[in-house]
């Protein structure tokens, strides 16, 4: 017979009552334009030693993106190679983007939720879409609704009209635009913020064809995008430029910011760049200097005001029932022996 | 065959423009094909070396190496171990510094047998030191190499090469960011042990079996990505030279030779290649002179196929390496540290690679060290020189078609007359020839020339054949030449070479006295020689051009010349040209033209003794190297050169009827028409 073990819980429950004649919620639900909560998607394609500005771009994306409020959980970090822990690496366990070797960005509570080899285009648009296998861990699910703004950033190595991942596959403009179209009739998102680095980059963002997107590119079609600096005692290129110069207007930005989105589109003009910066804002429906940075690159948090509140405790279990013994359906027989 | 004996393959117009312009054309190519491929080492006509590989990152990195005072100590230390070895590796010392240092430190012994001669057995002994990469599976390393020569070797020292080498190692033993094995290697003998350690390394035997004893090695570090070998004459370097000829004419990747020159110019080293500093002239002759000249010094070498440095063997095992051979000059006096400072970026760099060397060009011609040649460029040089070959070719046989068809025609005219002939026929003596019956003969007498000058192609084919087998033979003769000149107290290099004299006057002198059936079939033999001639060229120009190059400039003319003719005058022109021209003749006046150059101021008898002993070493070399290190210089002259020569030999001793000559003329001006 099986024993089933005690079982010792306590149930708290919050009672809350609301009143809804607040002005001030109104305010709030004006301010939120319909977006609910933030999303950031990170994905750096590209692995092997001599692309560690990559993995730089994309870990400094997401330092400021989790300083400016998205939490871990609603940031989809994909990185297709380790960095830090590369035998190349003179300084192990650690990631700069600057030469000058300031902010370790691979610090202490970085959570890559996708690494190595499970950066694929199979797991990407799979992620984007959200069809995933049943048992996806929640770490690897991109949980949006209707309400979600998403920030999604790419970075690795590029051409006219697809994205290399892995240096054994691609996505296509086509595969990308298309999986943002799902998002879109599966309710996935409320608005997208596309940023890609890599060369070309303009060509990846030509197909969307979906409603709420406003996109940049590093580079137009035609152009190679270029890195920043090398770090000498790393001996590697250690960022890229429009990364670059995007982190030093990201840097300048605080949580409680007026800065705007049409503000950041400017980042990096072609005599930084080297490349020309590509902007579409065609299937963007608001004026991007309207729209908070942080409408993107912050994180809205539901706020909800509450009123009356009673802490009680109900329902406190004290003992527990002795567990009723099951009529036994199969018995158990002797073996024959002869 | 069938397209080519297809019968309205000669009715096309351009086939007929071929025919009537072909000779001109074998000019042009020829004459083009060299202009073009002296042209290739122009500035305009030629590109700027460029890096391929990403994952190199070549000297991006800062460089950490600053040690002046090691190198030096290990220097004087070394200079004192080698007085007490005079001959000999100074096998402790190496080892217990590898050791201090904190390598898995090995030896490797290796035996050759001399494969000529008496069977002499010699020994030599290798010290190798591996740093394992700290962080990584020692699944690749790189490996850094000095050939290690006695106060007694001929050549200059490399002890300077050592002392830094070991510094190095020191230096990179500390650093945290190895992701490949580095193996520190010194070898014994100059080539002979680093191929014994390459063999042993990856358990092949590269020469012939047995030959070559390499044993077996205790430690090893994984597949070998990429070798620098280091030799510095002097502890104070003015400049460096790289150098890159392999065996059998390989070169390294492209990329390893622009991060060393890289590497050289990021600290200051002025690098030359082949000697010559990259130099740029305003007026394009003098400029063109220039680069020529340093093109035409790789393809001198490369053509030898034998590597100009230990970093030559590693090709094979498809390792790509360098030399970098340091001299002192009077302009620049560069310590232990540049040196260092060279090494350490290399090393990093080549630790950066992600797969072994595969991006950049492997066949390639340098006119500087800044700019190259490649196959693509080079390849239709010597595809013009092959062609005329191919299209003599395609013409003999044209003419030979057309030749038959005319006969068959003229058959079925004559039938008739014939018939009518035989019918009374009955002997007629000389006197009572009337002008008619002159006439009669002479139909009757051509018709059966005609019986008489049908291809014997099973003939051809035996001569073929046979040919090749001898080539083959005068392969595989040479080792019991040495035997037998042994036993009767010739040194090996004389016996080999009176052994090759004599087969070579054999060769020469047989086919004279060997049956040849008739006119067409020995066009058809031409034909055949022709064809196996372009292709070897072509063949050979797929690994090493220069060799290629050097063949076809010397031998298209000739082979395109030759035929049977009647004049007597052409006939030994022709033979005397052809004669001169066989490998083994040819290898002669080659070397005894360079010691002439080279000695030119001593006494004609001395020099001609110092040049017959250079040509028995240089034949010898170029056997034992194949038997060695597998060289293919000799199997290749001998079984396809020789075999070919002989070909042609035999097809130029015919000496055709009047008949023969006249119809075929006929039958061509009738063609023009």
């Amino acid at each position: 017979m099986m024993i089933i073990p005690a079982l010792y819980s306590i149930l708290l429950i919050l009672y809350v009552k609301c009143d809804s004649d607040t002005k001030a919620l109104e305010r709030f639900a004006e301010n939120s334009k319909g977006h609910t909560n933030n999303w950031a998607v990170l994905v750096d394609t590209s692995r092997f030693w001599f692309n560690y500005r990559h993995v730089a771009n994309v870990l400094s994306i997401y330092r400021s993106v989790k300083r400016l409020g998205i939490p871990d959980s609603q940031i989809i970090l994909m990185i297709a190679d380790d960095m830090a822990c590369n035998p190349r690496n003179p300084r192990p366990a650690t990631v700069f983007n600057n030469a000058k070797q300031h902010i370790n960005v691979y610090g202490d509570d970085v959570e890559v939720d996708y690494r190595g080899y499970e950066v694929t285009v199979e797991n990407f648009v799979r992620l984007l879409t959200g069809r995933l296998q049943p048992n996806t861990p929640r770490s690897k699910q991109l949980l949006t609704d209707e309400g979600s703004n998403i920030l999604i950033y790419l970075t690795g190595h590029g051409g006219d009209g697809f994205l290399k991942f892995q240096d054994s596959e691609e996505i296509t403009s086509q595969e990308m635009a298309d999986a943002i179209e799902q998002m879109w009739q599966k309710q996935r998102y409320n608005e997208i913020f596309f940023m890609i680095d890599t060369c070309q980059a303009a060509s990846m963002y030509e197909r969307f064809y979906s409603p709420n997107i406003l996109a940049v590119g590093s580079s137009l079609v035609g152009e190679d995008s270029l890195s920043h600096h090398v770090d000498p005692a790393i001996g590697v290129y250690i960022i890229d430029r429009y990364t670059f110069y995007a982190l030093e207007f990201l840097e300048s930005v605080a949580p409680n910011t007026k800065r705007t989105m049409g503000e950041f589109l400017q980042v990096c003009p072609k005599r930084d760049c080297i490349s020309t910066v590509g902007v579409r804002k065609d299937l963007f429906r608001r004026n991007p200097f309207q729209v908070p940075i942080t409408d993107f690159f912050g994180s809205f948090r539901p706020v909800k005001l509450l009123k009356n509140i009673h802490n009680e405790t109900i329902n406190v279990i004290t003992s527990i029932e002795e567990p009723v013994e099951t009529r036994s359906s199969f018995r158990y027989v002797e073996p024959l022996s002869f | 065959m069938g397209l080519l004996t297809d019968p309205s393959a000669g009715q096309s117009k351009i086939i007929k423009i071929l025919m009537k312009y072909y000779s001109k054309l074998c000019i042009i190519l020829y004459l083009g094909g060299i202009i073009a491929f002296c042209v290739l080492a122009y500035r305009p006509f030629n590109s700027e070396t460029y890096f391929s590989e990403n994952a190199l990152l070549p000297g991006l990195v800062r460089s950490e190496y600053r040690d002046g005072n090691t190198p030096h100590t290990y220097y004087r230390e070394l200079l004192d171990e080698m007085e007490k070895y005079e001959s000999k590796l100074p096998y402790s010392w190496l080892l217990a510094k590898f050791k201090q240092i904190g390598l898995d430190t090995y030896t490797h012994n290796f035996t050759l047998n001399y494969p000529l001669g008496k069977s002499q057995k010699f020994t030599g002994k290798n010290v190798y030191g591996i740093l394992r990469a700290a962080r990584a599976a020692s699944t690749e390393s790189v490996v850094l190499s000095v050939p290690y020569r006695p106060p007694l070797s001929i050549h200059e020292t490399t002890a300077p090469a050592i002392a830094i080498m070991l510094a190095f190692a020191k230096f990179a033993n500390k650093e945290k960011y190895w992701a490949k094995d580095i193996i520190f290697l010194v070898t014994e003998h100059e080539q002979l042990g680093m191929q014994a350690w390459l063999e042993a390394y990856h358990g092949i035997s590269g020469g012939k079996e047995g030959t070559l004893n390499a044993g077996d090695m205790r430690g090893r570090a994984g597949a070998i990505q990429a070798a620098i070998n280091l030799e510095l004459h002097s502890i104070e370097i003015g400049e460096i030279d790289i150098k890159i000829e392999g065996l059998n004419g390989q070169l390294p990747n492209l990329d390893l030779f622009n991060l060393a020159t890289r590497m050289c110019a990021k600290e200051g080293v002025s690098h030359t290649f082949k000697n010559r500093i990259p130099r740029r002239y305003t007026d394009p002759l003098k400029d063109w002179k220039y680069t020529f000249q340093t093109m035409l010094s790789m393809v001198a070498t490369q053509a030898t196929g034998i590597p100009n440095g230990n970093h030559g063997l590693f090709y094979r095992f498809g390792i790509q390496a360098l030399t970098l051979e340091g001299f002192a000059n009077s302009k620049d006096r560069l310590g232990f540290i540049t040196i260092g400072r060279i090494l350490e970026g290399t090393f990093r760099s080549l630790n950066n690679l992600l797969e072994r060397f595969h991006q950049s060009f492997f066949f390639y011609l340098l006119p500087s060290s800044d700019r190259y040649v490649s196959i693509g460029l080079y390849i239709p040089t010597i595809a013009a020189l092959a062609a005329t070959l191919f299209i003599k070719a395609y013409a003999k046989w044209c003419l030979l078609h057309d030749e038959e068809e005319n006969k068959e025609n003229k058959d079925e005219l004559d039938k008739p007359q014939t018939i009518d002939e035989t019918g009374d026929h009955n002997p007629i003596t000389r006197e009572s020839f009337t002008l008619k019956q002159w006439e009669e003969k002479l139909k009757t007498d051509t018709t059966q020339l005609n019986q008489k000058s049908k291809v014997h192609l099973g003939h051809i084919c035996a001569v073929f054949v046979i040919s090749h087998l001898v080539g083959f033979g005068l392969k595989e003769l040479p080792t019991y030449f040495a035997k037998i000149g042994v036993q009767y107290g010739y040194t090996t290099e004389s016996s080999i070479y009176i052994g090759l004299a004599l087969s070579t006057f054999l060769i020469i002198l047989i086919p004279i006295f060997v049956k040849k059936p008739s006119y067409s079939s020995m066009i058809v033999l031409d034909i055949f020689a022709l064809l196996e001639m372009g292709n070897l060229l072509i063949c050979i120009a797929m690994y090493n051009i220069s060799l290629a190059m050097f063949c076809g400039v010397l031998y298209i003319p000739f082979a395109l010349l030759l035929s049977p003719t009647r004049c007597r005058l052409c006939s030994i022109v022709q033979k005397t040209c052809w004669i001169l021209l066989h490998p083994f003749v040819l290898a002669t006046i080659t070397v005894f033209t360079y010691t002439f150059f080279v000695f030119w101021n001593e006494l004609v008898d001395q020099i001609l003794y110092k040049a017959l002993s250079a040509t028995q070493q240089a034949i010898m070399f170029s056997i034992v190297d194949s038997m060695v290190y597998g060289n293919w210089l000799f199997s290749v002259a001998c079984t396809i050169m020789t075999s070919n020569w002989i070909c042609f030999w035999y097809m130029c001793q015919y000496r055709p009827m009047i008949e023969e000559i006249t119809k075929k003329t006929e039958t061509s001006k009738q063609k023009v028409d």
